[in-house]
């Protein structure tokens, strides 16, 4: 069961404001999904490696030479708002903010 | 009433936009058809239609595509793409509000390839916001139609690339799988879809949900298209980390060569044809396999024990990556920002839950919670290690069988809003697709025939890299058979 | 009660490689305009993929090794799920259970302040991880301006064990660490422009109590001084809550430069949930042993051995060899010297004395990046020795080189600073300097032996320095000797 509680913690470190009623329901709908999942508690899975990466190869690397890069104009040209140069965004308070 | 469907004897009898690639081939080879004309066409159709059945999210003007690209199957045929794949400068959406207003600043390695292939873009098509559903009712741009019954979904979450084959819209369309997002919609709309093994296509451009999961793939009108289709968008990225260095033979000349089906191997999972499927679907894949057994086959039973955990694992892992995935569209860099907010924690929290919609924000909050301190071992390790059992399954029945043939779907498209309210039940009907994206493996989707007067899809799933093999069987079934013959009346 | 801090640092160093970790783009961005160099990976576009820098895989070997750290047979990638607007995808790619390194030490204390015994630091892990970008505050206060040019800058951050008991000791280990990593060339270890930083762990406990105190984290100091004011200030506060009776709050603290006081950022209940786990998007890393080896066997002499071979083979004082070893390229270039030259004291007084205040007025750190070669100074060495010029004359040629970088022969030529060892020149100048002196010789006579030291004085005046000093002193005394007696 996942309370409401729970549901705005998560949604915090999801940065998702949620109104009253989507905490409302997707406590309720979590709660039976997650409830449906718990069936893979039941299996044995002891001594079994977990799949962290899907069929891949290992040590794919990249030589260390450096290609232009894309310029100012086009990177931040697509962003809500900028001064021109940089991204801006409100105020960051570190004291409060920083991780 | 007149039928929702034309049937026709053989693809001649076709008209062009119903045609396979490989006949417009020979047409425009012959003179018989232009480029332009070809272009001209599916973008006007695609124009006309799009108000009823909603395919497409943005459409090419018409005038660009032309790159005089010679020796190239591809050159001058019709294209559409999954509006989560990044298109330089055309606007790439994936469906959602936070990035409606988006323009990429660089192109997929696919939209690379398609280009140096000479491939004109119709244009880019509605799919469930983010690729997270099964029947593209998620997009925030409407809903899309089956063409074969508009009061139902196309399935999706690649719903609007299914509907532009199945339309006669483009010749070919991408789209991405991740549990089933191309072989659902493909089985829904009566066309082939296929999800290649995890890494013969480059994902460099893929606008991720869940990058262990996700694969691009494609949509057409027969098996032999599909080989083309590959032909032009697989092999190795060194942009893509995951994709494939496997060599890739050439897809086309291996189907064209014909396959002998005398006794190739095909498994048959007992826990796919358990209580819950659709009697006319169930009918129409015993048909197909009767007809595989015809042609030769040799039927087995294969065992898959760990299919009834696939969903839990799937939606654990696949929500988990997406909860991170999704972390970048917090209205700094592109796309949507809320209008109105407080501070920075504000201006994030507002921006994304106007920008996302319900169902990508419960699953950003599942796969959060299935991440987060305290839980990561119960839910998302365990389900990590779940998947290695699933992986296993499908290595064992491989050293028993050469292809393993299910159905797609467990019914046909179901009607538009029937499954919203309850998010399980639409997870549910992902049951026989996930299972190959957890493991890695190809898996196609042709349609076998149609049940209720609605396209029924049959699935070929074969090992790592074995596509070859599986469009060859497919490929031989259509030769003796008609179903792909059989399209929408739009 | 006497307490005893327990204090760990966590230091992140940027790899000085030509690329970003994860793309292509150029890590020489400094002074450029902010967001030049980026592109769709860095700048975290949506659908971007990232590829790993094989220089990054190597470096962070290469440090481990000179770290004593075991190094991983295979390694893998994590994120770790965070918001703040430095960081493009809302994630940063790093390391979590799987690190490159793990369990080295560093030695500290060796032998520069005489008495003190050696100590090992531990290092619990190195990992690497990508640099967020830089936040720059707007002058209205209502908005910051973000620039992703040190987005995907390749970092290692280097965790120690709670090893370090005063922040005299953090300092030694920072400077040592800095020292390695410079000597092995993998980073510019520069505290100022950001390529090292440092965050501190810090707790105390009562003098003998072997559990751990509660700890705090300090962020946001400048330089090794501000590690170790931030330290001091840190210990004393934390033993002044202890004793008024109240208990340590596990938080996280920032710095205050300016105050030299540390300030509460963010309590324990507020700390973040990074939701670590594997990086799909990048496969893992299996280093093999012959790799391993390979870099080992390329790692040059690091400043331990160094130290050891400056005392045991060439018998230098034990504060010149901390001195030299602890300078990269000043023992790079006295290991040039010395394969050609075998009076190495005098190499090293060079080294130590007039050439690096020579290096200091001019503000150089790495003497390399002056116009001093060590054939230059071998040269000068050779030239003192066969008498040619004087070691007085000899800081006139330092100057020169310099100046110049021109050879010391040529430079002796060119400025006639050649020796004047002409025995009948000598006795005139002294002669000269007798007749003009008669005070002092008056009191050298009546036993005041001082008197020599001026008159040579006065003779090395008249010839500008370069009467040879040795034979005037000779001659002088013979001629005295001749004045007394008559
Ligand atoms: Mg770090
Ligand atoms: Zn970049």
């Amino acid at each position: 069961m996942i309370s409401k509680e729970e549901i705005t913690k998560i949604a915090g470190l999801a940065m998702l404001e949620l109104s009253e009623n989507e905490k409302a329901e997707y406590s309720s709908q979590l709660s039976s999904l997650l409830g449906y999942f718990n069936e893979i508690q039941d299996l044995d899975l002891a001594g079994v490696e977990p799949t962290n990466h899907a069929l891949v190869a290992d040590n794919v690397l990249r030589e260390d030479t450096a290609v232009p890069s894309l310029g100012q104009n086009v990177v931040v040209a697509g962003a809500p708002a900028t001064d021109g140069k940089s991204y801006r965004v409100p105020a960051i308070i570190e004291t409060e903010e920083q991780p | 009433m007149s039928e929702n469907y034309i049937k026709y004897a053989n693809y001649k009898e076709m008209p062009a936009h119903f045609k396979p690639a490989h006949e417009i081939r020979k047409m425009i080879d012959a003179k018989e058809i232009s480029e332009a004309e070809l272009m001209e066409s599916a973008v006007r159709r695609s124009k006309e239609t799009n108000g009823l059945l909603n395919a497409f999210l943005s459409i090419n003007g018409g005038a660009e595509g032309f790159s005089g690209v010679k020796n190239s199957f591809w050159a001058g045929i019709p294209v559409a793409l999954k509006d989560n794949i990044v298109t330089k400068g055309i606007k790439t959406t994936a469906g959602s509000k936070i990035l409606e207003n988006y323009t990429p600043i660089y192109d997929a390695t696919v939209v690379q390839k398609l280009k140096n292939a000479g491939a004109p873009i119709v244009g880019k098509t509605n799919m469930d916001e983010f690729a997270m559903g099964s029947s593209t009712e998620n997009s925030a741009f409407g809903v899309t139609k089956n063409p074969w019954d508009i009061t139902r979904v196309p399935g999706g979450s690649s719903g609007g690339s299914a509907v532009a084959v199945a339309s006669g819209l483009a010749y070919m369309a991408l789209g991405s799988d991740t549990g089933g997002s191309i072989r659902q919609p493909a089985a829904l709309c009566g066309v082939c879809g296929m999800k290649p093994t995890y890494g013969r296509v480059s994902r460099y451009g893929l606008i991720a949900f869940a990058s262990s999961l996700d694969q691009i793939g494609p949509f057409t009108r027969d098996a032999l298209d599909m080989a083309y289709a590959l032909d032009v968008i697989c092999g190795h990225d060194p942009k893509d980390s995951t994709s494939s260095a496997a060599p890739a033979e050439s897809f086309s000349d291996f189907v064209k060569k014909g396959m002998d089906m005398n006794g190739v191997k095909i498994g048959i999972p007992d826990e796919y044809f358990g209580d819950g499927i659709e009697q006319g679907v169930a009918e129409r894949v015993k048909e197909a396999i009767n007809q595989f057994e015809k042609m030769g086959a040799k039927i087995v039973s294969v065992k898959l024990p760990h299919t009834k955990y696939a969903i839990p694992v799937y939606y654990l892992i696949a929500t988990a990556e997406a909860s991170s995935n999704l972390s970048r569209f917090d209205g700094v860099k592109y796309g949507f920002r809320a209008a109105e907010f407080k501070n920075l924690k504000d201006m994030y929290m507002k921006t994304r839950d106007e920008g996302f919609g319900a169902e990508v924000k419960r699953r950003i909050i599942l796969g959060t919670y299935a991440l987060s301190s305290g839980y990561y071992d119960a839910y998302y390790k365990t389900a990590q290690k779940a998947r290695t059992k699933i992986k296993e399954d499908f290595q064992a029945a491989f050293s028993r069988a050469d292809l393993i043939l299910s159905p797609v779907t467990p019914a046909t498209a179901f009607k538009i809003g029937e499954k919203t309210a309850d998010p399980l039940t639409m997870y549910m009907s992902d049951i026989f697709t996930i299972s190959a994206n957890l493991a890695s493996i190809p898996a196609l989707s042709i349609p076998c025939g149609l049940s209720g007067g609605m396209p029924v899809g049959l699935q070929l799933s074969g090992n790592y890299f074995q596509e070859g093999k599986m469009l060859a069987a497919a490929y031989e079934f259509q030769k003796r058979t008609d179903h792909h013959l059989c399209v929408a009346a739009v | 009660m006497k307490y005893e801090a327990v204090i760990g640092l966590e230091v992140h160093v940027q790899l000085s490689t030509n690329t970003k970790i994860f793309c292509s783009c150029s890590t020489r961005y400094s002074g450029n305009e902010p967001n030049t160099s980026v592109c769709e990976v860095c700048s975290g576009q949506p659908g971007v993929l990232p590829v790993l820098n094989a220089e990054v895989l190597k470096r962070a070997v290469k440090t481990g090794l000179a770290l004593n750290c075991s190094i991983a047979k295979r390694t893998k990638f994590d994120r770790k799920n965070y918001f703040y607007p430095d960081l493009p995808k809302g994630y940063q790619v790093s390391q979590f259970d799987m690190p490159i390194c793990a369990n080295g030490y560093i030695i500290v204390n060796d032998g520069l302040a005489e008495g003190k015994k050696d100590k090992k630091i531990g290092i619990t892990r190195i990992h690497m991880e990508e640099d967020a970008g830089k936040n720059v505050h707007g002058s209205d206060g209502k908005s910051s301006f973000v620039d992703y040019n040190r987005a995907g800058v390749p970092l290692l951050e280097i965790v120690s064990e709670p090893d370090i008991r005063t922040s005299s000791e953090a300092k030694e280990y920072l400077e040592k660490l800095k020292t390695i990593l410079k000597y092995i060339d993998v980073s510019d270890c520069n505290m100022e422009d950001g390529s090292l930083r440092c965050d501190a762990n810090v707790s105390v406990r009562p003098a003998g109590e072997t559990k751990l105190g509660t700890k705090v984290e300090i962020k946001n100091m400048n330089s090794f001084r501000g590690v170790q004011k931030a330290i001091d200030y840190e210990i004393e506060r934390q033993i002044k809550v202890c004793e008024s009776g109240s208990k340590i709050t596990q938080e996280t603290r920032l710095y205050d430069e300016a105050k030299a006081v540390t300030l509460t950022m963010r309590k324990k209940e507020e700390a973040f949930d990074y939701r670590y786990f594997p990086e799909p998007d990048l496969p893992p890393y299996d280093i093999a042993p012959k790799d391993i080896d390979a870099i080992n066997s390329a790692l040059p002499e690091l400043p331990d051995a160094k130290f050891a071979r400056y005392i045991n083979e060439m018998q230098l004082s034990v504060y010149d060899a901390s001195l030299l070893s602890n300078n990269p390229s000043l023992a790079a270039f006295f290991d040039e010297c010395a394969a050609g030259y075998k009076n190495y004291k005098a190499i090293t007084n060079w080294l130590l004395g007039d050439i690096s205040k020579k290096m200091n007025e001019l503000g150089i750190e790495d003497i390399f990046s002056s116009r001093i070669r060590p054939e230059n100074l071998l040269e000068m060495l050779v030239l003192i020795d066969n008498g040619t010029i004087s070691g007085k004359i000899a800081k006139t040629v330092v100057d020169e080189i310099f100046a110049s970088g021109e050879k010391s022969s040529k430079i002796i030529e060119k400025l006639g600073l050649v020796q004047i060892s002409d025995d009948g020149f000598i006795l005139k100048i002294i002669n000269e300097v007798v007749a003009e002196n008669p005070k002092s010789i008056s009191d050298y006579i009546s036993g005041k032996e001082a008197a020599v030291g001026f008159l040579v004085g006065q003779i090395m005046k008249k010839t500008r320095g370069k009467a040879n000093p040795k034979l005037v002193n000779e001659m002088l005394i013979t001629e005295l000797a001749k004045l007394k007696n008559a």
